[in-house]
């Protein structure tokens, strides 16, 4: 993030300032050759890959992900607050999700509720403790938060069944795993409504002054106090749901499943996507939540195949070896070069076809007038 | 955690007794209910998961050569045989139970040099067999990574049986049809297993489960298998939840049932009369496993840490690592000389290491105790011993048993090579139950309507009414030779 | 021995043993926070790692020889310090300039980097670590302190003692100090910011190899990602209630974090409290962060 975040004055000082420049207008028409670009896509995921049958729970799975994905974003792409315990939001709201299902038989909708104030209520509890403990600390207790989380409360044998498992059986009309799509998308949709909506708001620029500034935000009138936890409570809220989301996709719900691995997997499918994007968070999670799926069953795996057979070097056990980890492997180095090399992630990789998408002329450039959303870089600040 | 949610969940947990007593009857009801909502979403015409639609598909094609086929599925067990195998699988889908299950294929039995079992487009749900290419594809599960032992073998064992043991070392065909066997990882954690056995009931015809109870269970009770009619086959792990299922097959016997013969091992072997320690998962899949065990070794009379065993010398491990090598330090404190261990193959080295000493015991679904054995033996500097029970015998045994059956059998690798080969002999026996066409629905009714031989494994039998079918194990004495496990099966236990 | 004391004490000492261990770990988290500000969460992960290698080494598998216990545990030291060097220069040198937390995310990020590898090298399973050393130093009764945990308190004790000395009486601690609290000032005076950023981690991936080689030898076995789930919280916890930026500190910490661990994990049921070690390592944590955030030992600052 270096270059980006610490930008020269005079750019930092004019993009406030430069309004908000409409193109110049070919009419309506402009849009046609837009709409044909994106058609294609459209018509893949909305229709295509959902009547697949193995196609339609991946799709799912990128849902879910993307959901944790943007309330991670509000944490730390707007506010600057790091989150490395997100596993303990999701979880808790796949568990109290599954539970008051199975074994308090809750109506399916108000187990949603349920999952979400469940995952408020911890986010709160953290929210307070990052009112007092900042920056590298606060990485630290929310890391060591979602490690007791997986090893106590989810292990707890009447909420979680132990290592047996919460069951969560989906509702008749929600059986088909393209209808769950939907359901998903659906729930996708709403949240994307919600960050929007939070970013043109007053609220949504006091996160991001937060972020820039705490002691600067307060003395512009900016209660920090309220608007943090504010920002913890709609973060663990939509982690919550997306955990219940997750229950009702697998049909049982584990603590071995939502472990610290799952936590950084979080952290880093939002970091590679693009913090502060909205677009990019998405497809950073659907990339992470498809990972395995892209490099076992599509043409994907040719790459999968070739890095097994060039790091193995023939040898067949390392083969084996190799392919057990491959996933991992590749979403670790995606994240380190993301960091050392790219720190505005895929956002900024894609941001010439978004701003063109946008009803914008095509450019290579990057002009840096593209909206509140797309923050900069790997901004997580200390 | 808040110090107010730990006092909300202790308040909860009277609560919660309640809660699990009304959990555990809902498991119990709750297959019935499922099925009779299946089975009326079935005739509504749910597509491929309709047992029913397949019921009637399939009586109508049998109308072509039996000619009966407007009779009622159950009735048709004397007149055609093609309609009554259609008929079964009208009942297994309906129905719960075996007993008319047991009518149905009780037609199909009577067709004497009917056609074979191969399976049949549009009869039955055929899922995972490929009528072009001729294959049926099956996916075994197991940990292919993950806490357990992964293993290699878990992807070989299957080929090797259904490529490679044929005559002259060709394939084995089941109605001129070739199997596919593959092999999925679910991580050695229940949430992956369900994920991947779901994904699985799209792609094959059958699934087994290779090792892990949580896992078995997991899927197991998936709704999307019972739906799909899957069959499902495991090795006996636990009980729980998995009584009534009307597609699940355990193969050799279960926890529950092995606790009786973990009891006479060592009233044979000779370390009854020592103070026991069970150390066991914390998980309630296990809870079938401990209380029989524990009143077994009541009703022995054996001696705990401090007087007559009880609740005391029983041990609840979790997945925290840490937790292994305390109940490790507790056993050598305690000074146990015999310990009865199920659970994660990491946690026993961890164990192990700290109280080598000790007589270890105990049941065995365990693929992997080689490499466990292994593990225990360089961890608890070679002074490992133990006695677990194995629903195949050795490797050299199963070898030998294997080519009695097949004399083209390559040579196994290891333990879980052979038990899963020993467990495709068993799927083809099951396979070969299959008078009229093969589907999922006509699969299950033959099997649960009978049983299979074995060989290498023990025989399973089904027409009981229990889907725990296993009939006996092989006790496997393990000692160490220079930090590597040596395994010897020592004897038979029938049931 | 009477049953009280079996409950109280084999647990302390097993946990004091264990204890050093995090004190070990945390003394690289220390080191590195002291010098460049950093918390490394893959250290214990970089200690698993040296870890393989010895074990590696001592089974003489792939392309290493078949190695005595010392040249093993050498070997993985030496694994430690190269891998350290390597993160540095790699990871953590590009990132000079930016934001800490992003530093952090990264050695997350090598953390899963690790994980995979060694995923790559011993298959995702367990594997048994290297026997160090066999045999009991005392026993009586329950309470049984092995060889190897003498020598971990002994190496906990060496080293606590090496690195505060490091720090008051060589140029290079000094100057470790130094970058660290004026990183620009520094450079003028003619230290090179680079040079001891690298010394600092390649001591650090030390210290995280004999932690690793040690926990693992008495654990018994080592497995991707085990020694993380088994080490980290505890080391930092350590740490932080040692105060940061004390060393002596660490080992302290390290200790009292281990009994107190020990003694909760072994004396609270399972069934009324699931990983009771962990929650109160939890509970630790945040009441040190809250009421004294420099430590105990710490100064304020």
């Amino acid at each position: 993030m270096s270059a980006e975040v610490y930008a020269p004055p005079e750019e930092a000082a004019a993009s406030p300032a430069k309004p908000h420049r409409a193109p110049r207008s070919y009419g309506p028409i402009r849009w046609l050759p837009r709409i044909l670009f994106l058609l294609p896509f459209v018509y893949w995921v909305l229709w295509r890959i959902p009547n697949d049958e193995a196609g339609a729970p991946i799709l799912a799975d990128a849902c879910i992900y993307a959901i944790v994905g943007l309330s991670l974003n509000i944490l730390i792409g707007y506010t600057g607050q790091l989150s490395l315990g997100h596993n303990g939001f999701f979880g808790i709201g796949a568990f109290a999700a599954a539970y008051s299902l199975t074994v308090r038989d809750v109506p399916f909708a108000a187990t949603f509720v349920i999952a979400g104030l469940c995952g408020a209520l911890f986010a709160l509890f953290m929210g307070f403790i990052a009112l007092r403990i900042t920056g590298l600390y606060l990485a630290l207790i929310t890391l060591v938060f979602g490690l007791t989380l997986e090893e106590s409360l989810f292990e707890v044998e009447w909420l979680t069944n132990s290592g047996a498992g919460q069951p969560a059986d989906r509702p008749e009309w929600l059986f088909d795993d393209r209808n769950f799509f939907y359901f998903c998308l659906s729930f996708l949709l709403l949240a994307v409504y919600i960050d929007w909506r939070l970013l043109r708001s007053k609220t949504g620029r006091a996160l991001l002054a937060l972020k820039e500034n705490e002691r600067v935000a307060e003395a512009f009138g900016i209660n920090v106090t309220a608007f943090k936890l504010l920002a913890f409570v709609l973060s663990g809220t939509l982690a919550g749901v997306a955990g219940a989301l997750l229950a009702y996709r697998i049909g049982i719900v584990t603590a071995s499943g939502l472990g610290f691995n799952l936590a950084l997997t979080f952290v880093l499918m939002t970091v590679v996507g693009g913090l502060g994007s909205r677009l990019g968070v998405i497809l950073g999670a659907s990339l992470f939540a498809s990972l395995t799926f892209l490099l076992d069953e599509t043409w994907v795996g040719v790459v999968q195949t070739f890095l097994v057979k060039v790091l193995s070097f023939g040898n067949h056990t390392a083969e084996i070896n190799i392919e057990g980890s491959i996933v991992g492997f590749i979403g670790a180095l995606g994240l380190l070069l993301t960091i050392v090399l790219n720190p505005g992630g895929i956002a900024q990789q894609i941001r010439p076809i978004t701003r063109w998408l946008s009803g914008k002329p095509f450019s290579l450039h990057d002009d840096k007038d593209t909206g509140p959303g797309s923050v900069e870089g790997s901004s997580v600040r200390a | 955690m808040s110090l107010a949610h730990s006092v909300h969940k202790r308040r909860g947990l009277v609560l919660a007794v309640l809660a699990g007593a009304l959990l555990t009857s809902a498991c119990g009801l709750k297959p019935e209910v499922k099925d009779q909502l299946k089975a009326g979403g079935g005739a509504v015409g749910a597509g491929t998961t309709g047992g029913v639609d397949a019921g009637t598909t399939g009586a109508i094609d049998a109308g072509t050569t039996g000619g009966a086929g407007t009779t009622t599925g159950t009735i048709a067990g004397g007149t055609s045989g093609t309609s009554g195998g259609s008929g079964t699988s009208g009942t297994i889908s309906g129905g719960t139970s075996g007993t008319t299950g047991t009518t149905g294929s009780g037609g199909g039995t009577s067709t004497t040099g009917g056609p074979a079992n191969a399976p049949v487009q549009g009869q039955g749900t055929t899922t995972g067999i490929d009528f072009e290419k001729k294959t049926i594809k099956i996916i075994l599960h197991g940990p292919l990574t993950g806490a357990g032992v992964p293993q290699e073998s878990f992807r070989t064992g299957g080929p090797k049986y259904w490529e490679k043991s044929g005559p002259n070392g060709g394939p084995r065909l089941i109605g001129g049809f070739r199997v596919i066997a593959e092999a999925v990882d679910d991580k050695y954690n229940a949430q992956d297993a369900l994920r991947a056995c779901n994904a699985a009931a799209k792609t094959a015809f059958l699934i087994m489960g290779g090792a892990g109870t949580d896992q078995i269970q997991a899927c197991g009770q998936s709704q999307v298998l019972r739906r799909g009619n899957v069959p499902y086959l495991s090795a006996g792990v636990t009980e729980t939840g998995l009584g009534s299922v009307s597609n699940y097959f355990a193969t050799s016997l279960t926890y529950k049932q092995q606790s009786p013969l973990v009891i006479r091992a060592a009233r044979e072997q000779g370390y009854l009369n020592k103070k026991w320690a069970i150390v066991i998962t914390g998980t309630p899949n296990f809870a079938d496993a401990r209380e029989s065990m524990t009143a077994e070794l009541k009703k022995a009379g054996v001696q705990g840490k401090a007087g007559p065993f009880g609740d005391g010398d029983i041990y609840l491990t979790e997945k925290t690592p840490r937790d292994c090598s305390d109940v490790g330090i507790k056993l050598r404190s305690g000074g146990y000389e015999t310990v009865y261990f199920l659970g994660q193959p990491l946690f026993f080295g961890q164990c192990v290491a700290q109280w080598p000493s000790a007589t270890y015991t105990g049941p065995g679904p365990s693929f992997g105790i080689q490499s466990v054995a292994d593990l225990a033996c360089r961890g608890g500097a070679s002074q490992y011993h133990a006695y677990y029970l194995h629903p195949a015998p050795d490797k050299a045994a199963s070898q030998i048993e294997a080519r009695k059956f097949a004399k083209d059998t390559p040579d196994f690798t290891d333990d879980i090579e052979s038990g899963i080969w020993g467990g495709m002999q068993g799927l083809e026996q099951a396979f070969n139950l299959v008078k009229g066409p093969l589907s999922r629905e006509s699969f299950i009714a033959a099997l649960a309507a009978a049983g299979v031989p074995g060989g290498v494994t023990n025989p399973a039998v089904y027409n009981g009414g229990s889907r725990f079918g296993g009939t006996g194990a092989y006790l496997n004495k393990i000692t160490c030779n220079a930090d590597k496990g040596v395994i010897k099966t020592i004897a038979n236990y029938k049931k | 021995m009477d049953v009280m004391a079996i409950e109280i004490v084999v647990p302390a000492v097993s946990g004091a043993v264990q204890g050093c261990v995090y004190g070990l770990l945390g003394l690289g988290l220390v080191l590195l926070y002291k010098s460049g500000r950093i918390f490394n969460f893959a250290q214990a992960e970089m200690g698993a790692f040296a870890a393989f290698m010895t074990a590696f080494a001592d089974a003489g598998s792939g392309i290493l020889p078949d190695m005595p216990v010392w040249a093993a545990v050498f070997f993985g030291m030496i694994t430690g310090i190269l891998l350290g060097l390597l993160v540095e220069r790699v990871v953590v040198r590009p990132l000079f300039s930016a934001p800490k937390v992003t530093v952090v995310v990264a050695t997350a990020g090598v953390f899963l980097f690790l994980y995979a590898i060694e995923g790559f090298l011993s298959g995702p399973g367990p594997r048994s670590a290297t026997r160090i050393i066999d045999g009991d130093l005392y026993t009586n009764g329950g309470l049984r302190i092995t060889n190897l945990g003498g020598i971990i308190v002994l190496v906990l004790g060496v080293l606590a003692v090496l690195s505060a000395l490091f720090f008051s009486r060589t140029r290079m601690g000094t100057a470790i100090i130094a970058v660290s609290q004026e990183p620009t000032a520094t450079r003028l005076v003619g230290i090179s910011v680079e040079r001891t950023a690298a010394f600092t981690w390649a001591v650090a991936g030390l210290l995280g190899a004999i932690a690793g080689i040690l926990l693992s030898g008495t654990n018994g076995v080592i497995a991707p990602g085990l020694l993380t789930g088994l080490a980290l919280v505890p080391a930092f916890t350590a740490a932080v209630f040692g105060g940061i930026t004390a060393l002596p500190g660490a080992f302290v910490g390290g200790v009292v974090i281990g009994i107190i661990e020990a003694l909760a994990a072994s004396n609270i049921p399972k069934d009324i409290m699931p990983g009771s070690g962990k929650v109160i390592l939890f509970g630790a944590l945040l009441a040190v962060l809250l009421i004294r955030p420099a430590g105990l030992l710490g100064k304020e600052t």
